[in-house]
């Protein structure tokens, strides 16, 4: 059994509590927290909460797939009806198909999730709909855009929206403030977070130095260091092949090092998740090992937590754009005790800068090796 | 409080008065040898009208739970209802105190101790079955089963029972269910248990000085480190969590290399393999591979483990350790009835004929709860006899009936044979006491 879920009331600090119980039956409300801070836990739990009071059309939102996989595996642990999860996606084809309302998705994500919001407005802004959903709970709701956000709020009775600004990895420009407002301003900051060690935070910390927008979350960890000391290190090797065999390697050791839990292979690239893939399908690893293994694109990997995390191909990560590194820092929380990076090559200068924070600092150069003198600093 | 008779059986039956029997001229002259019981009663009546408690040795067990069997099928078996115990077992149960005797104060070490012994023999045998197994997924189901399990409960109400008794009890109740034959595991439990209790006082190794706590563990650490050269892996293993493994497997690696005492290299691996992550068990699977080699290593690895400051058994391993601890605590009181189907005793009696479960009545289908002491019970599977296998698979045509048949008269017939043997020496024991008395 893996450990990302609780297992009882003693598991929650009192935030967390607050967020399940405090709040009356019939409120909206946001709950905001870094990530580890049991944002998608509290949203599951809140929502067994709401079927324990009759309230039982509830739908729990997620952004991509994988999460939505995610959640329903959480819902299995806590005993909730897995059909219950499902894509924002998924909703609003579901509703455009209950109101006749044709449709022609394209394959193109951006552009699919567009035209739905946009086809769902104007319907609602036709005909006057009642909220049909007594309660909608939207994991990662930064990452959605107004229009959605508005066609979410119409939809429900109550509307519980789960978010932390540092993990926006899409490109949406949504209103500062609408997610509070759109929450009939009821809000729970969640104060701690559980999921990745310290060092593990000390360098997901230098890699978004804007501190205004992505306050400090080595302060507010209570991963238990003592017991598993963190560890996050970075590796070079010739090619991405040479990379996924090396991360195999550690695979093997790891999957009796952490019996039971599910350890995150994670990339930038669709094309080296697909590699990655290939390799462990000729692995020696045996149905219930490779179970255990997720791989992943870093976009994917929203909302998921391994023990452990390796992160390959780090070379591509330049060619990301705007959002790279906060897609980095968004796979380095993935991991609880340990984050492994590979590169073949180079890697953007912000991550061997984020690293050096775990580094003793280097003595001073000598002014001779500055004009290239090797032996100057021996 | 209870209150002693001393009674016949048709007395014990008659709701404890007195068998008044009004000869007539055709009475039988001839004198009947009439067993007589100490029998122990409540003063309240809770409708069963047996004793609580009939305390008597060995041969009148014999000539109790045959006539029983024999002539009052209806309260057979009698141990369902009334425990049957010898004056040893009933010595320390004190029947006839005014007060209820006072629970013994927690002994935190011995509970550690039990419950890494029940989990060590549960895993044992599970890994020499060749099967995998995860520290969360030890079935409790299979715990309670284990040697240790009826070691634990005994010895927390008999503290002055001795282990090897138990271990023979518990190993002819496995026979007259016909379990398999007792596991390697189970040797180990008595071998640990009797470390433990001091009942076994030969140490020969470093390894049962520390079982008699006369090492301390990090005196037991350094006698690792220098016999293995382990000073590097000492140290690296408290460090990063993620290279824990690897540093565990050099230490592998250089035991399997040494020429120490097998006890020693077993107890080592296991050491640093809880060092891992000290009290969780969450390592045994690393331990697979050298269960064949070292049979005692998952007992050491879940010793090591029970005795860590982090163990913790109101949490650990999903509740299983909560749930061994409440069977081997919880209150035992002389004033209720027995629990179990039948006791080890009274079914070494009546397994002489074939068993039906409508004499039984067990519990559950296929499953007998059998006492090994009042108090101490033990839920066994009732196996196929491995006589009645082995006809099953060399001769499938054979009817089954006959072999139980064959089995029925040779029980017979071995019965006659050991009631032959003995009854000379029965016959003092069956002279009518109230006789001699007066």
């Amino acid at each position: 059994m893996t450990s990302a879920f609780w297992i009882g009331e003693g598991d929650l600090d009192e935030f967390q509590v607050d967020a399940v119980k405090g709040i009356p039956e019939d409120a909206s409300f946001m709950i905001t927290g870094p990530a580890g801070s049991g944002k998608t836990n509290i949203l599951l739990l809140r929502s067994k909460w709401l079927i324990y009071k009759a309230v039982s059309n509830i739908k729990i939102v997620s952004f991509t797939s994988s999460l939505k996989d995610f959640i329903k595996i959480g819902s299995g642990q806590y005993g909730l009806p897995v059909e219950n999860s499902c894509t924002a996606m998924y909703l609003f084809r579901e509703f455009l198909n209950e109101y006749d309302v044709p449709f022609e998705t394209i394959g193109n994500f951006e552009e699919d999730r567009a035209m739905l919001s946009g086809k769902i407005s104007s319907l609602l802004a036709d005909n006057p709909i009642d909220p049909i959903y007594e309660a909608l709970l939207i994991d990662e709701a930064q990452d959605y855009s107004d229009t959605e956000l508005h066609i979410f709020r119409a939809l429900a009775q109550r509307l519980i929206l789960a978010c932390d600004s540092r993990q926006s990895i899409y490109r949406v420009a949504q209103t500062q403030g609408l997610i509070e407002k759109l929450a009939e301003g009821n809000r729970v900051d969640l104060k701690y977070h559980y999921r990745s060690g310290y060092n593990i935070c000390r360098v997901a910390e230098g890699l978004l130095m804007d501190k205004v927008t992505y306050p400090r979350i080595s302060g507010s960890s209570k991963y238990d260091e003592k017991s598993k000391p963190s560890s996050i290190i970075i590796k070079s090797y010739d090619s991405l092949q040479d990379q996924i065999t090396a991360i195999l390697d550690c695979l093997k050791g790891e999957l009796e090092l952490y019996p039971g839990e599910r350890l995150g292979v994670l990339f930038p690239k669709n094309i080296q998740v697909a590699e990655f893939q290939n390799k462990l399908a000729a692995s020696a690893f045996d149905q219930e090992q490779r179970e255990n293994i997720c791989c992943f694109t870093l976009h994917a990997s929203k909302g998921w937590e391994f023990t452990s995390v390796h992160i390959g191909g780090c070379e591509l990560l330049s060619k990301m754009g705007a959002v790279q590194k906060r897609l980095i820092y968004t796979g380095i929380l993935r991991g609880k005790t340990s984050v492994n990076l590979y590169y073949s090559g180079n890697v953007p200068g912000y991550i061997d800068s984020a690293l050096r924070v775990l580094s003793p600092p280097p003595s001073d150069p000598s002014f001779g090796s500055l004009f290239g003198d090797q032996n100057a600093d021996s | 409080m209870l209150i002693r008779k001393s009674q016949t059986l048709d007395e014990i039956l008659s709701s404890g008065k007195k068998n008044i029997s009004s000869g007539d001229l055709f009475s039988s002259t001839v004198n009947r040898q009439v067993a007589l019981y100490q029998c122990f009663w409540t003063k309240r009546d809770d409708g069963i009208r047996l004793p609580l408690f009939v305390v008597a040795d060995s041969i009148e067990f014999e000539t109790l739970f045959a006539d029983v069997s024999t002539f009052y099928q209806n309260i057979s078996p009698l141990s369902a209802y009334v425990n049957v115990c010898s004056e040893e077992v009933a010595s320390q149960l004190f029947l006839e105190s005014k007060k209820n005797p006072t629970p013994a104060k927690l002994d935190d070490k011995k509970l550690r101790l039990d419950i890494a012994l029940i989990l060590g023999e549960a895993v044992t045998d599970t890994f020499l079955l060749q099967k995998n197994i995860v520290a969360a997924n030890i079935g409790y189901a299979v715990c309670t089963q284990t040697l240790a399990a009826s070691i634990a409960r005994a010895t927390t109400l008999y503290p002055k029972v001795k282990r090897s008794d138990i271990s023979e009890r518990w190993a002819l109740a496995r026979r007259l269910t016909n379990q398999e034959e007792v596991g390697e595991a189970a040797k180990f439990v008595a071998y640990f248990s009797e470390n433990f209790s001091g009942e076994n006082s030969y140490r020969s190794s470093i390894t049962s000085r520390f079982l008699h706590d006369e090492v301390s563990e990090s005196e037991l650490s350094e006698y690792f480190v220098n016999a293995f050269d382990l000073r590097v892996e000492a140290t690296k293993i408290k460090e990063v969590y993620n290279a824990r493994m690897s540093v565990f497997n050099s230490v592998v690696e250089k035991v399997y290399q040494s020429n120490e005492l097998s006890e020693v290299k077993s107890a080592c691996i296991a050491y640093f393999c809880n060092k891992i992550l000290p009290g969780t068990m969450n390592h045994v699977t690393s331990l697979k591979a050298h269960a064949e080699k070292y049979p005692d290593v998952v007992f050491w690895y879940m010793v090591f483990g029970c005795l860590s400051s982090e163990f913790d058994y109101r949490s650990s391993m999903s509740g299983i350790c909560l749930k061994l601890a409440r069977d081997i605590l919880k209150p035992f009181s002389i004033e209720e009835r027995p629990t179990c189907d039948v006791s080890v005793d009274e079914l070494s009696i009546i397994s002489r004929v074939a068993m039906k479960a409508s004499v039984l009545k067990p519990k559950a289908h296929r499953t007998v709860v059998v006492s090994l002491l009042p108090g101490v019970d033990v839920e066994l599977s009732i196996g196929i006899p491995e006589a009645v296998k082995k006809t099953n698979s060399d001769m499938v045509e054979v009817d089954s009936i006959d072999s139980q048949k064959i089995k029925s008269l040779l029980f017979d017939a071995l019965d006659l044979l050991s009631k032959n043997k003995y009854s000379k020496g029965k016959s003092s024991k069956y002279t009518n006491k109230n006789d001699g008395g007066n």
